[in-house]
């Protein structure tokens, strides 16, 4: 059966916000920009970046997520995540295993309907038709800077899929993954390939691997 | 109806030195008895980097192996994927004609363009472009085998006039195929007289839709090559057993396990988005189908149980209007290898004959 994951969740349970139930209902986001850059892992950290419950997904993949929200019951706010592609038994998941975002209220609500593991960074998103660019700086520190070249239009967004993330909750003393399932709605996916200067720790506050990242990288 | 086996050559972790050698004889023990007990083709796919899932990446060794070692059943290259960067035209044409040389004629030869990223980006393929250079291949790699001399100016590649050798034993050439998963390929088929090569394992209802529209448009179709190959093939599990309970339960088991194994992948669509996959694919099509039946009930169409319940599966494919259907016997060695030709052996005694052909239709099927 597939490999499964190393790591040890008694080093992430003390970790997982406090989650008030896991009934959680959805949350419309109107008008978002998104943007994801998604990339190869080296095979070394293909099982220890996943708790055992998780399987690595073949090839082992990591994705960062920009969205921009300019108006929602929190205010606007833009938040980055860090997730590793695996799957949860037959089901496609993202460990959200890192994450930032600019507003505390932001950062309460998505800890609170799904366990998001935000911190508090400036994060921005800016797009033009001749690129994008995403940067995020945490107590004064880039820790992630990425730029789309060119950037070109390639298919309605109802033909891409996006994947759900598990993240850790802990309800009534016991820790849980909970999921949520992004459902894009928008009208257009552009896709490129980018240009990363540099990218957050996929441990929280561990260091990055050695290895830099390799292969391509998409926009969707 | 004609019935066949389909091989992913799925292998089993932990990898030892005897894993792989071990799996691989395995299928040939069950081509060589489905050949003795009147299976009519072997099928094996390629794939490539599909960890346990299939370590079928040069099919068509294995099946000279098979044809090798068999007598008359036909061996079935299903699905040669036609994507430059994983093989060249001339080459797949080339190969599969000596395929079908050293095995006497029994080449069925399937065409596709890969549904995972992980392979596609494992070659550099751009998957933007795998439907249009599919299309390139299925109308030269007929002229390659028929134009004694074939030159060639195109979009995907390029040749100057050659004479492509061998030509194949089948006259003009052998039956071709398409792997149908996303919607409307059914038609692509149709439209150039290439066999359905369904994939999607089950949905009996979705599947004679999908049959009937193929049907209807092959009446006016321009083939690709030098007949029309009207004829459709589905794929299921085969598990059969005296017991029905436990039939049906190794079934569900293999079902469950394969779908569970095709998941680990990373499909083009969630890592590259694009008009070319459109859809989901094989993946979720095979959960959706093989392992949720209703109510809690063996999904319709999969082949388990005893010998009555997998009579009446095919009587509900033969009804949709399938010509033939290729059983999977077993994934990464779920089911030991002795219940697998046990459960083979009781098909062919107590299912198969129910299904036989005329003396006279067996004496002129198979060529195409």
């Amino acid at each position: 059966m597939p490999l499964t994951g190393t790591r040890d969740l008694r080093a992430l349970a003390p970790s997982a916000p406090l989650l008030p139930n896991l009934d959680t209902e959805p949350w419309e986001l109107r008008q978002a920009e998104h943007l994801q850059l998604q990339y190869e892992l080296g095979s070394e950290s293909r099982t220890d970046l996943l708790p055992p419950a998780l399987h690595p997904s073949i090839p082992p993949t990591l994705l960062i997520n920009v969205t921009h929200v300019p108006e929602s019951e929190v205010g606007a706010f833009t938040m980055s995540t860090v997730r590793i592609g695996c799957r949860s038994g037959a089901r496609p998941r993202g460990l959200l295993v890192r994450g930032f975002c600019d507003s505390e209220a932001a950062i309460a609500a998505l800890r609170d309907r799904w366990g998001f593991p935000l911190e508090r960074a400036e994060v921005t998103l800016h797009s033009s038709y001749d690129h994008t660019a995403t940067a995020v700086v945490l107590g004064g520190r880039s820790v992630l800077d990425a730029r789309l070249v060119d950037p070109h239009r390639s298919a309605a967004a109802t033909s891409s899929t996006s994947l759900p993330s598990t993240s850790l909750g802990s309800t009534g003393g016991m820790t849980s993954c909970c999921w949520s399932r992004p459902i894009p709605t928008g009208s257009s996916i552009a896709r490129s390939e980018a240009v990363l200067s540099s990218r957050p720790s996929m441990r929280r506050p561990g260091p990055c691997p050695a290895r830099a990242p390799r292969s391509r990288y998409r926009l969707r | 109806m004609k019935f066949g086996i389909f091989f992913e050559i799925s292998v089993p972790r932990p990898w030892g030195p005897e894993t792989e050698y071990t799996v691989y004889q395995n299928c040939l023990d069950q081509a060589r008895l489905a050949d003795e007990l009147g299976f009519d083709q072997a099928w094996a796919v390629e794939h490539h980097f599909l960890e346990e899932y299939s370590h079928c990446s040069a099919p068509e060794i294995f099946l000279t192996a098979v044809a090798m070692q068999t007598k008359r059943i036909r061996v079935g290259h299903g699905i040669v994927t036609c994507v430059p960067e994983l093989n060249n035209p001339i080459r797949a044409a080339e190969r599969a004609a000596v395929l079908d040389l050293v095995s006497g004629g029994h080449l069925e030869f399937g065409t596709g363009r890969s549904a995972t990223w992980t392979e596609l980006g494992g070659f550099g393929a751009n998957p933007d472009d795998t439907k249009k250079t599919w299309d390139e291949f299925v109308r030269v790699i007929p002229k390659m085998w028929a134009q004694e001399r074939f030159g060639y100016e195109g979009r995907a590649f390029s040749m100057p006039e050659r004479t492509v050798l061998p030509k194949p034993y089948q006259k003009p050439h052998p039956p071709m195929w398409v792997a149908v998963t996303s919607p409307g390929t059914e038609i692509d088929a149709a439209e150039r007289g290439l066999g359905s090569l369904g994939l999607s394992f089950g949905g009996i209802p979705e599947q004679a839709k999908k049959i009937a529209a193929y049907r209807k448009r092959i009446q006016s179709c321009e083939p690709v090559g030098e007949f029309v190959n009207e004829q459709v093939n589905t794929v299921s599990f085969l598990y059969c057993h005296p017991d029905d309970e436990q039939g049906v339960k190794t079934g569900q088991e293999l079902a469950g396990t394969f779908n569970y194994l095709a998941e680990q992948t990373v499909s083009t669509r969630q890592a590259y988005p694009t008009p070319s996959y459109a859809t989901a694919g094989l993946q979720q099509a095979l959960r959706r189908e093989s392992t949720n039946g209703p109510e809690g009930r063996v999904p319709e169409g999969l082949t388990i149980g005893d010998p009555h319940r997998v009579a009446e599966a095919v009587r509900r494919w033969e009804a949709a209007g399938v010509d033939r259907i290729t059983f999977m016997v077993n994934t990464i060695e779920l089911v030991p290898q002795e219940a697998v030709l046990a459960s083979m052996r009781l098909f062919a005694q107590e299912v198969m004959p129910q299904f036989a052909e005329p003396a006279a239709q067996i004496a002129t099927a198979g060529g195409g």
